[in-house]
């Protein structure tokens, strides 16, 4: 590991100035970046510990009947707040199943949204990636039990976040700080899939800082669940996941609105348009159920080593669908 | 003051000596997703002598999550174009966790074995081990009606078993 500069920051503004120097990363709970910076694969020359920056680090609640989560809030404070407990069950659901409480003790939220892939081709720094500024994916022909089946692009590491995938189901926008002012976009448009142009996964730009996470207040008869399938019971990351958000109707099982959002299966926390519009003002019957699981995996292309991924979103899509139609 | 000295004969040349053995599992397969949960497993050791009761079944507890991690969990993946294994680290090398285990019944049958030394007593780190992939993978196959011939039985082989059986 190469020499760094070690910094605390006191205020935003400062932090934002020198975020924009090449060579500087700022940090949260570091539970990422310094597993990154330790075995090889990033280099910094300015490292900023965001811990100081308090503002950031609160829950406030709206008039409108929504939450803003500050990204320095870690998971855990997230999951024991009363009013993220009662209004968004499928939050405290999802953290309840990101790695261990001693992570999710210091682990934050901006950095669970920001967090890079697990993929073993781009976490060896024997393997010089897309992602890493190589010239292409080794998993595209190599070991890709793990990886995506949806939207493939250049590179084929799925996003490993389980916060993210709940939080676009929730219609979650984030607040983005930067040196000309602050912009909040829908927490859809903060990814996007490295390409042949780029090899981000966010549109962040250096300089930039996610600030804050801000959740409408739930839609009337809203109901939702995180379901995610591991490879053991604990302290794995997501083979697949789905989130699911259903704003009711009427009746009991009518849905007038639906967010299916997948996770572990693409570049990008994946939101199933197709699969909405099968559930649009549709009572949850066993046929719209199968239907919806169905349009939600219409699209995947897997890989060699990841077909068993289909069935499995598929299943879980079901599941999250059959367990919500029981539970009003 | 009363002094003993006592220690261990080592074991016989003329013949083999042999911790015998029988486990028994229950699991939980879901075939949506295919998840496996053990539900209930019952190890018996014979280890001729007890000595400990509890370091026994300690060693019994580790020795069967040990063979859990090796019916569904843990497993070496090389990359084929470089030889380079990729999952050397304990996150995607996965042992399994507390979660993983179930409860777990051990009894010991306590009967001293005096061909195998003065003491009459037998090893069981590595007895308990053995046993526990071939259960899991026969309580799989009662479950499902698919016959597993690899381990480790991970999501993708049941659901694949699954999706080749209907068709």
């Amino acid at each position: 590991m190469r020499a760094f500069e070690h910094w605390k920051a006191s205020d935003l503004a400062t932090t934002l100035s020198l975020l924009k120097e090449p060579g500087t990363e700022a940090y949260g709970g570091g539970t990422d970046l310094l597993g990154e910076l330790k075995r090889g694969i990033r280099e910094t020359q300015r490292l900023i510990n965001l811990k100081g920056l308090g503002d950031l680090a609160r829950i406030s609640t709206e008039k409108t009947g929504g939450l803003r989560i500050g990204s320095l809030c870690t998971l855990e404070e997230i999951s024991l707040h009363s009013q993220i407990k009662n209004q968004y069950p499928s939050l405290v659901q999802a953290i309840a199943t990101v790695a261990t409480p001693q992570l999710r003790n210091i682990g934050t939220l901006g950095g669970n949204l920001c967090q890079h892939p697990r993929c073993w081709y781009f976490r060896n720094r024997l393997f010089p990636c897309w992602l890493k500024e190589g010239q292409k994916c080794f998993a595209i022909d190599g070991e890709n039990p793990y990886h995506s089946i949806l939207g493939r692009g250049m590179c084929q590491a799925v996003h490993p976040s389980d916060l993210a995938p709940v939080l676009v189901s929730l219609d979650a926008k984030v607040r983005i700080a930067g040196q000309r002012g602050d912009r909040e976009i829908p927490l859809e448009d903060l990814y996007r899939k490295p390409g042949m142009d780029q090899r981000q996964m966010t549109i962040l730009h250096p300089g930039e800082l996610i600030t804050e996470v801000l959740i409408p207040g739930p839609p009337a008869g809203s109901r939702a669940i995180y379901l995610k399938s591991t490879e053991r019971k604990a302290w794995a990351f997501a083979l697949a996941s789905v989130a699911v958000r259903l704003a009711g109707g009427d009746d009991n099982n009518e849905v007038k609105e639906g967010r299916i959002v997948l996770g572990g299966v693409a570049p990008v926390p994946w939101r199933s348009k197709e699969a909405e519009q099968v559930l649009a003002n549709r009572k949850l019957t066993e046929d719209a159920i199968i239907k919806t699981s169905e349009a939600a995996l219409a699209e995947a292309r897997p890989l060699r080593d990841n077909k068993y991924k289909v069935p499995l979103a598929k299943g879980l899509v079901r599941k999250a669908l059959e367990i919500l139609s029981r539970s009003k | 003051m009363i002094m003993g000295r006592g220690a261990r004969s080592p074991n016989p040349e003329a013949a083999h000596v042999n911790t015998f053995g029988a486990q028994f599992v229950e699991v939980e397969v879901e075939p949506a997703t295919g998840e496996v949960t053990i539900t209930k497993l019952v190890a018996v050791h014979d280890s001729g002598r007890v000595i400990n009761p509890l370091t026994l079944s300690s060693q019994i507890e580790g020795g069967v999550i040990q063979g859990i991690g090796h019916a569904l969990t843990e497993k070496r993946i090389v990359d084929r174009k470089t030889g380079l294994v990729l999952n050397a680290n304990l996150e995607d090398y996965r042992v399994p966790t507390i979660r993983d285990a179930p409860g777990i019944t051990s009894q010991m049958v306590d009967r001293p074995d005096l061909r195998a030394n003065n003491l009459g007593s037998k090893g069981v780190g590595e007895p308990p081990i053995i046993p526990t992939a071939a259960a899991v993978a026969n309580a799989v196959a009662d479950a499902l009606h698919v016959r597993f011939k690899e381990i480790p039985i991970t999501r993708a082989s049941i659901l694949e078993a699954l999706s080749t059986k209907k068709e």
